[in-house]
């Protein structure tokens, strides 16, 4: 695997990819929920494949650091990518009854329904809000914090949480006189 | 409807995101969570961010993985600079072309002189500058701003300067 490096050398890049991937297992723990289908321990495994990969190939005496969290970025995109046939039902084959799926699926027919139903209806309040609020309140919705939204939005945390709460509390104004209030929460 | 609820079902109705996962390349990502990605491009990342939980994930992790990335590329170039070989020092291969360089300029200076002849390399005595000359008090010597000089009206204008 060494090629013509000097003795040592792939022992101590080893060595370090192999720190890097325990610190980057702890980090898609943290930042990628389990429900998206990612493995932590996959993540690293391909990360570090193909970071060595990438040693072999470059003459370059570094690999930049954007680099590397461009190849992070890229491993997480392609299992994402991967893991979303395995979200979806598969349509059932000719002569096969049809509902089968619906029947094992634990939430049910009638509550899919009902929270599909409900997501066009938060979806469609969501697009009345002014356009100034729209953005914080959707990313607020995918789980940033206002300090994340400031920086995706290159504004200050402070305008972001502003804008970010009575875009919500709008929001559920709305949908409350659309009939979708807390009762229905469960 | 709480903020958690009101999440779930915005996640939710946003999970089939394959295409909004095309439109944005790592680099992209990688670029934003940096600051180094600006205009219409960085608008159109966090359009795709807002309504894709996988590109909110992926550029979260962009972000936090910023310090491994940096200590992990400073220690490989550190580990490929501690074991690079250094280069053989040859001291008579060095000395022997400043020798022969000294020798070229030293042959090349020579010949040059031979072909220019005597006077080359001396500078040509420059003639009286007409506008150096001319003096700004309107003397009969002001050739420049003085239509007593009688020269030509100029191209441009087809007249003087001052024969309005």
């Amino acid at each position: 695997m060494s090629g013509g490096r000097p003795p040592g050398l792939d022992a101590q890049l080893a060595g370090l990819l192999a720190r890097h991937g325990a610190r980057l297992r702890v980090l898609v723990a943290q930042h990628c929920s389990a429900n998206q289908g990612l493995d932590p321990d996959d993540i690293e495994q391909e990360v570090r494949i193909r970071l060595w990969k990438a040693l072999e190939r470059e003459n370059n005496p570094a690999l930049p650091a954007s680099y590397i969290q461009r190849v992070v970025v890229t491993t997480v995109i392609d299992a994402l990518r991967r893991s979303k046939p395995e979200q979806t039902t598969a349509l059932p084959e000719e002569g096969q009854e049809a509902g089968i799926e619906a029947l094992l699926d634990p939430v049910g027919p009638v509550r899919s329904a009902r929270d599909g139903q409900h997501m066009d209806m938060v979806r469609a309040a969501i697009e009345a809000l002014p356009g100034r609020r729209r953005q914080p309140v959707r990313l607020a919705l995918q789980g940033f914090t206002p300090e994340e939204i400031g920086e995706l939005l290159d504004m200050t945390a402070t305008m972001a949480k502003n804008l970010m709460y009575r875009g919500l509390y709008e929001l559920r104004d709305r949908l409350r006189a659309a009939g979708l209030d807390g009762s229905d929460d469960d | 409807m709480t903020e958690h609820n009101l999440a779930n079902l915005y996640q939710a109705s946003c999970r089939d995101d394959a295409a909004v996962l095309a439109s944005v390349t790592p680099a992209e990502l990688v670029d934003l969570a940096e600051g180094r990605l600006a205009g219409p491009r960085r608008a159109a990342v966090v359009e795709a961010i807002a309504a894709s939980p996988s590109l909110a994930q992926a550029w979260r992790l962009a972000r936090a993985s910023r310090a491994a990335a940096v200590e992990l590329s400073q220690g490989i170039a550190d580990a490929r600079r501690a074991t690079a070989r250094p280069l053989p020092a040859r001291p008579a291969l060095r000395r022997l072309a400043l020798a022969a360089t000294v020798s070229a300029v030293a042959v090349g200076s020579v010949f040059m002189a031979r072909q220019l002849g005597p006077d080359a390399g001396l500078p040509a005595l420059a003639e009286e500058d007409a506008i150096a000359t001319a003096g700004f008090d309107g003397r009969a010597d002001d050739r420049i701003f003085s239509s007593r000089t009688g020269m030509e009206p100029d191209q441009i204008f087809g007249q003087s300067f001052n024969n309005s």
